[in-house]
């Protein structure tokens, strides 16, 4: 319902604007926060339940750790976490580039000076706050559910692991908010990508598990060898053995950033050079 | 940087083709511009006019540095648009208008400063620009309300809040009081000059030939990519010659009327319209005056309510020129 | 006859648009296999003995229920967002054509996807089927496809109602997941749940589809399949009953656009 009109607009004296002259890499910061404020108070505000669609899975892999060891039980605790924020983050970043533009939104982003990346670069980090609030409530679901069967030996190494996994996460996540407009086909593919992340990216499972014709493609994952380093921190393993493979989740992270980089470059010539509006 | 005799905007044989790419076969050409020129000058108001497709959107996406031009140049304070980019997009703001643009689940004020974020001002400064825009804009006061609840009118006001954010030295609105009440389309007008008047450029596309009229230095009329007539809004409206114009009252549907006045020598075209209740002939004539008597012998004198002679509207000079 | 193809494919290509050739690589061959091979590893990570042949079953079996279940609630949520239900409305068509016809492309889909699952898990899995009965397996599935579409015409009644389809498919989703035995055994719910498993599409239908998997015959299983093919006309019949009150109750308060 729209409110009644406001007075007519006064004369303007625009004089008191002073000049912009913040420096560039400032200026990116502040880009890139507002950008995530924007989709934080969005987020917020739109009532989609999509933290309860999330809790029915944890129950599952509750059920799974319900009478697995310590160990597993741990593993399948964190991997609640990283799991949900994997299906959340992904999906809303794949689809948050389409997003800005439906809502007329890309014409204004992509003039910013701090570029289109950066600014959805913000985006994707409330996106991934907000996926962090329904994933430990599914880490607490399968906590509660393995008898709180939780065993961390080496607590700093963990918290270090947590975050090294989850630089990966949003690395990787990140790469479909311009890569669904550079391949075309939209939702296509989407819906097979979240399973996909989770059977490779070792998050309920380590990818030794998978078979092994499989196992080479999780190679490719960021996640999954912070996952790694993940099981061998729970399990008290070797710090160069853990190093190594935070070295790698990190590198790869840099890889898929890069690739994020350049799919953003064809996105903003494909508005710039052929007009297109990135809704089609 | 542009000096102060130098256009702010300068477009020289500009030209942009769209291809419609296939996988198999050829792809589809579509010329959206074919060639224009003009210039802007300086703390002016620049009218582009054309219907639909003529290729006005496409002249305001290149010059704001959203498309790059086939061939030919396009310069916006002295910078070229499609290699200096950068450079331009911190001065040039732009307002395409509509329900689009702005995020509904925000306030205005978060809107602001989210745009304001976009263009790296720190937060402080971009809350107190977004409460002294909000203030000139006539939305004081509206400002915490989302934007969902704003009418076409408000929402309006608050894209200009987002375009004067940066303090820009020229602005483009494309059609920026269409969809708005008389209210809100009036209170618009009246801005535009005022932004002008403090030395901003304004470059603006619109299909209302009254507006164009009241509001612009200059005018330039596009018609299938090509730029068909620029001036002055009187000399757009003198340039069909000594053009003249016939409003004729009818009592009486008569159709078939106007087969037979467009057979008299000297006249260009034959509009039909109402006036309240009364079918409304429009005839526009190199000299009207000449042609007066035969339009009344054909009406016949039963039939006519009322006959005026009159100089043409700038509208009638824009359908002239694009027919 | 030829109204009703119209309408399936009509219905199919208008209202499920998205569906293009990388969807269907994504949603109904990768998705599916990746979804056995998701539950089935974390079974056997954390140590349950018969994870193979209780889950890759399962959700070759659940991948039916999903694909036609998303595909109908969506073709209603698209047709209340494509603001084209007062259009139906008005229209002298058949509202039970309108209503079954919705189902009718997704049948496919669903059989590709178990198809593929089953494949899947022999392939990948190292599963046996050396025991299956065959045809009792088909009539489970035919059994489990027929239920399905009933509960998806029920719950897409919902769609034209609830604008986040999302929500009401994750949700009713999940509930085939949890509660019908797909992956927790039935033994292991609460008596309470026990007893809506029973109402729910699929659990008859699994239990005489691992019947045919262990090489059973059809008469161990005949009380089973009766009651999935009992719940899958009830599910039908309430939900077209649920589809012509949402219509008269729209042309009674006006609120034709937003379903009611």
């Amino acid at each position: 319902m729209a409110t009644s009109m406001p007075p007519p607009p006064r004369a303007f004296h625009l004089a008191s604007l002073a000049p912009n002259h913040t420096p560039p890499l400032l200026g990116l910061l502040y880009t890139i926060f507002g950008g995530y404020q924007q989709s934080a108070a969005e987020g917020a505000r739109v009532r989609n339940l999509r933290w309860l669609q999330r809790l029915p899975m944890a129950v599952v892999w509750g059920w799974f750790a319900v009478h697995a060891d310590p160990a597993v039980a741990t593993y399948l605790t964190i991997g609640a976490f990283f799991a949900v924020v994997w299906f959340e983050a992904v999906f809303v970043m794949g689809f948050s580039l389409t997003d800005e533009a439906w809502q007329g939104m890309i014409d204004v982003e992509i003039t910013s000076p701090s570029g289109l990346m950066a600014v959805l670069f913000g985006k994707g980090l409330a996106t991934a706050a907000d996926a962090a609030r329904t994933g430990l409530m599914s880490a607490a679901i399968v906590a509660v559910m393995s008898g709180l069967a939780i065993s961390i030996p080496q607590p700093l190494t963990f918290v270090a692991s947590l975050l090294v996994a989850l630089i990966a996460l949003i690395a990787t996540s990140f790469v479909f908010a311009p890569l669904i407009v550079v391949v075309g086909g939209a939702a296509g593919f989407y819906n097979a990508i979240r399973p996909f992340g989770i059977v490779f990216g070792g998050f309920l499972f380590p990818i030794s598990r998978l078979p092994d014709a499989l196992q080479p493609i999780s190679w490719f994952v960021p996640a999954a060898w912070s996952m790694n380093a993940m099981i061998l921190t729970i399990q008290d393993g070797p710090l160069p053995d853990i190093l190594l493979r935070w070295a790698a989740a990190l590198a790869l992270s840099v890889v898929y950033l890069c690739l994020a980089w350049w799919c953003f470059r064809i996105v903003e010539r494909r508005v710039l050079v052929t007009g297109s509006s990135l809704t089609s | 940087m542009a000096t102060a005799d130098l256009p702010t905007i300068e477009v020289s044989d500009l030209r942009r083709v769209y291809f419609d790419k296939k996988i198999l076969g050829r792809g589809r050409e579509t010329v959206a511009l074919d060639g224009i020129s003009f210039a802007v000058a300086r703390g002016s108001v620049f009218g582009l006019l054309g219907p639909n497709g003529a290729g006005k959107t496409t002249t305001v996406r290149i010059l704001t540095t959203l498309l790059t031009p086939t061939s030919g140049q396009a310069r916006v304070l002295g910078l070229d648009v499609a290699q200096q980019a950068r450079a331009i997009r911190p001065r040039i703001a732009f307002i395409f208008g509509g329900d689009r643009g702005l995020y509904g689940r925000l306030t205005g004020k978060e809107n602001l400063r989210y745009f304001a974020a976009l263009h790296q001002l720190n937060p402080r400064e971009a809350k107190r620009r977004a409460e002294l825009l909000l203030e000139q804009v006539g939305l004081d006061g509206r400002g915490d309300t989302l934007v969902e609840q704003y009418s076409r009118g408000m929402k309006q006001r608050l894209h200009l809040a987002r375009g004067l954010l940066i303090d820009p030295d020229v602005l483009f609105l494309d059609e920026p009081t269409i969809g708005l009440d008389p209210v809100g389309a009036r209170d618009l007008r009246r801005l535009v000059p005022d932004l002008a008047a403090q030395g901003k450029t304004v470059l603006l596309t619109t299909h209302y030939m009254f507006e164009a009229d009241a509001i612009c230095d200059r005018l330039a009329i596009i018609n299938k990519g090509r730029l068909i007539a620029e001036g002055t809004p009187a000399e757009i409206k003198g340039s069909f010659g000594a053009g003249s114009v016939l409003d004729v009252v009818l009592r009486q549907p008569a159709s078939e009327l106007v087969a037979a006045l467009e057979k008299i020598p000297g006249t260009e075209y034959v509009d039909v319209s109402a006036e309240g209740p009364y079918p409304k002939l429009t005839i526009l004539a190199a000299d009207a005056k000449l042609i007066q008597a035969q339009v009344e012998s054909l009406v016949g004198t039963a039939n006519l309510e009322r006959i005026s002679l009159r100089e043409p509207t700038l509208e009638e000079a824009y359908l002239k020129l694009v027919r | 006859m030829a109204n009703l193809a119209a309408q399936v494919y009509l219905s199919y290509k208008a209202l499920f648009f998205w569906l293009n050739w990388p969807g269907v690589l994504g949603n109904i061959v990768a998705r599916p296999m990746l979804n056995v091979a998701m539950f089935s590893l974390v079974g056997r990570f954390a140590g349950h003995p018969d994870a193979a042949q209780r889950y890759v079953l399962g959700m070759a079996l659940y991948s039916i229920a999903e694909i036609v279940t998303g595909g109908v609630i969506q073709t209603f949520s698209r047709e209340r967002a494509s603001g084209t239900l007062p259009l139906l409305y008005c229209s002298p068509a058949s509202r039970w054509w309108s209503y079954a016809a919705r189902a009718g492309m997704h049948y496919p889909n669903g059989l590709i996807a178990f198809t593929l699952s089953v494949a899947f898990g022999a392939i990948f899995l190292g599963f046996d089927y050396s025991r299956t009965n065959w045809p009792l397996l088909i009539i489970a599935v035919l059994a489990v496809t027929l239920s399905s579409t009933g509960y998806a015409l029920l719950i897409g009644d919902i769609a034209l109602l609830y604008r986040n389809w999302t929500a009401i498919y994750s949700l009713s989703g999940s509930a085939l997941l949890l509660l019908t035995g797909v992956l927790i055994p039935l033994s292991a719910l609460p008596p309470p749940l026990q007893a809506v498993a029973q109402i729910l599409p699929l659990t008859h239908g699994l239990e005489a589809f691992r019947a045919a998997f262990a090489g059973g015959d059809l008469a161990a299983v005949t009380d089973a399949l009766a009651w999935e093919l009992i719940l899958a006309i009830t599910y039908g019949l309430i939900g077209f009953a649920s589809y012509r009150w949402i219509e008269e109750t729209a042309r009674r308060t006006g609120m034709i656009e937003a379903g009611i």
